[in-house]
Order: structure tokens, then C-alpha cells, then sequence
């Protein structure tokens, strides 16, 4: 899996660690940090959680082009 | 009530997750552990073995059992094999040898008797194999019809 830069630049953008965001969405800091890194692939709930937290929508923080994407 | 929402989950969903797997690696851990550890006893016990060996033996079977008839329910099969009567009959086949490999060399070590060591191969082996076989033909069917249940489950429109 390929990192999840989107999701970094949109937390950075809110001015939010990666500990905020755990908390607003209700994780521990190590399963964001492993979200952004690429090494956990999060299930669609949790997906939705950080997405309300960031103020963005799925597309904008998930969705990945078929190139880009590898499981 | 309080004590339960104290008991809640204190994990996330990768902490889960990873737990999970840690679990079922444990899990494997111990049934292979469990299963040398009584081929070894029988090996040292001998004729007494059967006395020993109950308690495990007890464990060993239910925790089998309760794989098999968790798998059946939930319609799975296996992670990697494929539910074909070839593939039983492989797993039947080396299961068979397995076993009498296993047996010969515990006859062996108790009577020293090369030729009746061999001849139980043959015998406990085939003993083995057909009841193997049987015991997986039976679950194959039992899982296939519950696949096909599973399958038929919800309204697909």
C-alpha cells in the first residue's frame, strides 16, 4: 500500500497532530500514523470517522487512482 | 450496566485486528505444540500412553471440533485449499502415510519387529485414509450445503 499523503496534507491543514485526529476519531495515534503510512488499510467506518473529523469527503482522502493503487 | 461497559473493547479497530492475528497464530501455535507433544508421549508411554494422554487427547478433539463446526457455519472452507473431492483425497492420502509412518516407528520402537512395523503402515494407514476421507466427504457435503444456503441468503436484485 502506497502512503496516504491526502490524508497528511489535510490534517496539516487543520493544524491537527496526529494525536488530535486519533482522538477525534476515536483510534490510537500508532493506527493514524500507520493509516498515513500506508501499512493499515482502514475499514470504511473508520474511513467515514476521519473524514467527518478532517472535514472532507472519502474521494478526497481515499480514493487512489488504479495505478497508484496496490493491495 | 457499569461492569459491562467497563468490560467494552478498549482497542481500536487495527489493535483488533492485530490482536487477532496474534490470537490465531497462538492459536496454531498450541494445536501444533499439543500434537507433538502427544505423538512424543506416545512415543515414551508406549502401551501406557492411552492413561496419559486422555486429557489432551479430550482438548485436542474438541478444539478440533469446534474449528469444524465453526468453519461449516460460517461457510468456509479453508484459507488456501479448495473444497474438491481430489483435494480431500490428497489431504486423506498423506494423512493416511502420516499416520502410518507414525504408527511404524512407535511399533517398532515397542516390539522390534521390523516386518510387523511395515505391515501396520499398510493396515493403519488404509484404516486412516478411509476414515479421513470419510470424515471430510462428510464435512465437504456439510459445507457445500451450507455454502449454497449462505449463497441464497438476502435479496439479490
Amino acid at each position: 500500500m502506497s502512503k496516504n499523503l491526502k490524508l497528511k496534507a489535510a490534517r496539516a491543514e487543520r493544524d491537527m497532530t496526529q494525536k488530535a485526529l486519533a482522538d477525534a476519531a476515536g483510534v490510537s495515534r500508532q493506527t493514524i500514523n500507520a493509516i498515513e503510512q500506508g501499512e493499515y488499510n482502514p475499514t470504511i467506518k473508520l474511513c467515514l470517522t476521519i473524514c467527518r473529523a478532517l472535514g472532507r469527503t472519502l474521494d478526497e482522502l481515499f480514493w487512489e487512482d488504479e495505478e497508484n493503487e496496490s493491495l | 450496566m457499569k461492569v459491562f461497559k467497563n468490560c467494552r473493547s478498549k482497542l481500536d479497530e487495527m489493535q483488533e485486528q492485530n490482536l487477532r492475528k496474534l490470537e490465531s497464530w497462538g492459536y496454531w501455535l498450541t494445536w501444533g505444540a499439543l500434537l507433538l507433544s502427544m505423538m512424543i508421549q506416545m512415543l515414551i508411554y508406549r502401551e501406557d500412553a492411552a492413561k496419559y494422554l486422555k486429557g489432551e487427547w479430550i482438548v485436542f478433539m474438541a478444539s478440533n471440533i469446534y474449528m469444524v463446526i465453526g468453519c461449516v457455519r460460517l461457510g468456509i472452507w479453508s484459507r488456501r485449499g479448495i473444497p474438491s473431492f481430489k483435494s480431500i483425497l490428497l489431504i486423506s492420502l498423506l494423512a493416511g502415510l502420516a499416520t502410518g509412518i507414525f504408527v511404524a516407528v512407535y511399533n517398532y520402537l515397542s516390539y522390534g519387529d521390523l516386518f510387523t512395523a511395515l505391515i501396520t503402515v499398510l493396515i493403519t494407514g488404509l484404516c486412516t485414509f478411509v476414515l479421513c476421507l470419510l470424515a471430510l466427504s462428510l464435512s465437504l457435503s456439510a459445507y457445500k450445503k451450507r455454502r449454497q444456503q449462505l449463497d441464497g441468503e438476502g435479496d439479490e436484485k
